[in-house]
């Protein structure tokens, strides 16, 4: 018999992989399937994958601890402090800003296979006038519509895929890809771009519907999503490197297109641009209900302006939020395609993703010594040391998938210190304002004589 | 009944008396459950008609929208206005079972009352 908490656990599954997949998770795969050779490409999707249970395993602890708590702010907060929570969430505000540019490249890259004439910023306004003009409105998708399409995209891909490997090898023979460098190597910068193909999978952890998800349901619901995510992109990539073109940067953006054209001709570019809609749309709604819910609760710290707690009174929408959030994803997109940085954008992103999931992990660990008594529901069968080892060798990962693309190496670094460093710079600001606001709330408060 | 249930009676004084509520309850029909983490006490509230109800004992099984949790203290303190939920939440003191959008407008009703 199937029980309501069974189709409760699918949600949470399908919640999961719906927000990993997105179209700039098919462009790195392409982009590493064109830097790397086929052996490093399938053993970094499977060590990162790997990584990404570690990972699922820390967050499903920390959640059950805090469930429902707004994750990276709470756990960061509790583990290490308030200034290092504010800096690390502040990053990732940065990072998602940037990855809307990268995700709305690739889309456009995917979207022009069909519609040519369409210029880069018409398309990047219009998805996110799209997803934003939906939530200032307080519309709601239903949940089951939203997995039904994260089941289709699934399906479709899969299908895609497994239909290419069906057909004969069309990569030219001698092909040499990784510029012969070491295999270990090779792997070494892959794996942090294999890391990105993951990310997202960890938005599910707040949305438990009661306490007793974060026994069972929240906590497994990752692990299982993984599995699901780790088969698509493996298959994905096995059958990308049986059909890489010539020149290994063509179509090296919209791998998925061009896998679509090749088994099912016209009608198979066009499915998966239908697909590619899909992906950012769903990805774009969940990101953005889920930002928008961070920097409201940021807002309501006085960690940003007053504008960020602003709601509807009719709708009940965070209006301030979801504004700031369109308005930064959409700058971030317009300037990365003006000066066509994408790329060192989409690694400049891996690389902060990679420390923030090193943060997670590190965070899980030190409470684990710091906090032995808070009851936790779920527990992560990782030992704390491998936890440690686990986070040092994802900020390693971060630090190295900067330089997976040589020619864009130096661009990437940049990239990735303005944003840690706007980061590091904002949270000093906020905290130390923050404590010359409280110290004269207190001498005001005293002054007046109030109880509170 | 206790000083939680004080509290409950406070704070649906204060919602069904806050006109500028009506417009962000609208068509905001919920049920939502209020539980002492330390003490088990747990109550049920229904916002119907752009009104909070009179709180009542919490029926077992019973299908809730919302549900928040926490220490019997800290859940007088947020129902009094004493404490910021907001910040409550953040720190992981307060837990809130519901929808993105169920807890933007659950928070904001304490930001209208008392920020």
């Amino acid at each position: 018999m199937i029980r309501k908490t069974d189709f409760e656990f699918g949600e949470y599954v399908a919640t999961a992989v719906g927000m990993a997949l997105a179209c700039s998770g098919y462009a790195m795969l392409g982009q590493l399937s064109c830097a790397v050779d086929a052996a490093a490409l399938l053993l970094s999707i499977s060590v990162a994958a790997g990584l990404c249970l570690v990972i699922a395993g820390s967050i499903a602890e920390l959640s059950s601890m805090y469930p429902a708590a707004p994750g990276i702010r709470t756990y960061l907060r509790v583990a290490f402090g308030d200034w290092f929570s504010l800096s690390v969430t502040f990053a990732l505000l940065l990072m998602v800003a940037a990855f809307a540019g990268v995700e709305t490249h690739a889309f456009h890259v995917a979207l022009r296979e069909v519609i040519p004439f369409v210029p880069a910023p018409v398309s990047t306004t219009l998805v996110l006038a799209l997803v934003v003009g939906v939530n200032l409105a307080g519309v709601e998708w239903p949940l089951r519509v939203q997995l039904a399409l994260t089941c289709f995209v699934v399906l479709v891909l899969a299908v895609v895929s497994g239909l290419a490997l069906s057909i004969p090898a069309t990569t030219p023979a001698g092909l040499v890809i990784g510029g012969g460098a070491p295999f270990s190597a090779q792997l070494a910068l892959a794996i942090g771009g294999a890391v990105f193909l993951f990310t997202g999978f960890e938005w599910v952890a707040p949305l438990g519907k009661g306490p007793a998800a974060y026994r069972r349901r929240i906590p497994w619901s990752m692990p299982v999503a993984l599995v699901v995510l780790l088969l698509l992109f493996a298959l994905f990539a096995w059958a990308r490197v049986r059909h890489l073109p010539a020149g290994l940067t063509t179509g090296s953006e919209a791998p998925h297109v061009s896998l679509g054209v090749l088994t099912l001709g016209r009608p198979g570019a066009y499915l998966m641009v239908v697909a590619s809609v899909l992906s950012v749309v769903t990805t774009f709604n969940a990101g953005l209900m889920g930002t928008s819910r961070l920097i409201y609760a940021l807002g309501r710290e006085k960690c940003l302006p007053p504008l960020a707690v602003k709601i509807s009174l009719a709708t009940g929408a965070p209006v301030g939020a979801v504004s700031i959030v369109g308005a930064a994803c959409w700058l971030a997109a317009m300037c990365e395609e003006i000066f066509q940085v994408q790329l060192a954008a989409s690694l400049a992103c891996a690389s902060v993703y990679c420390s923030v999931y090193a943060a997670y992990v590190g965070a899980n660990a030190r409470l684990r010594k710091v906090r032995p008594d808070v009851e936790r529901p779920f527990r992560s069968r990782v030992p704390v040391a491998v936890q440690v080892v686990v986070a040092a060798l994802l900020f390693a990962f971060g630090v190295s998938v900067l330089f997976a693309e040589p020619a864009v190496a130096a661009l990437s670094v940049v990239l990735m210190v303005v944003m840690v460093g706007s980061a590091l710079v904002a949270s000093s600001v906020v905290v130390s304002t923050r404590g010359i606001g409280e110290g004269r709330a207190v001498t005001v408060s005293r002054s007046r004589g109030d109880v509170r | 009944m206790g000083e939680l249930f004080s509290s409950l009676l406070s704070f649906r004084e204060q919602v069904n008396g806050a006109e500028r509520l009506r417009s962000l309850l609208k068509g905001w029909d919920r049920v939502v459950t209020v539980e002492a983490s330390d003490t088990g006490r747990k109550y049920t509230m229904l916002f119907t008609d752009t009104r909070a109800g009179e709180p009542r004992a919490a029926v077992a099984g019973e299908e809730v929208d919302i549900s928040l949790k926490a220490e019997e203290r800290v859940l007088i303190d947020v129902f009094r206005g004493v404490q910021n939920p907001a910040a409550l939440f953040l720190e992981g003191n307060l837990q809130v079972f519901a929808s993105d959008k169920d807890q933007v407008r659950l928070d904001a009703i304490t930001l209208i009352l008392w920020d």
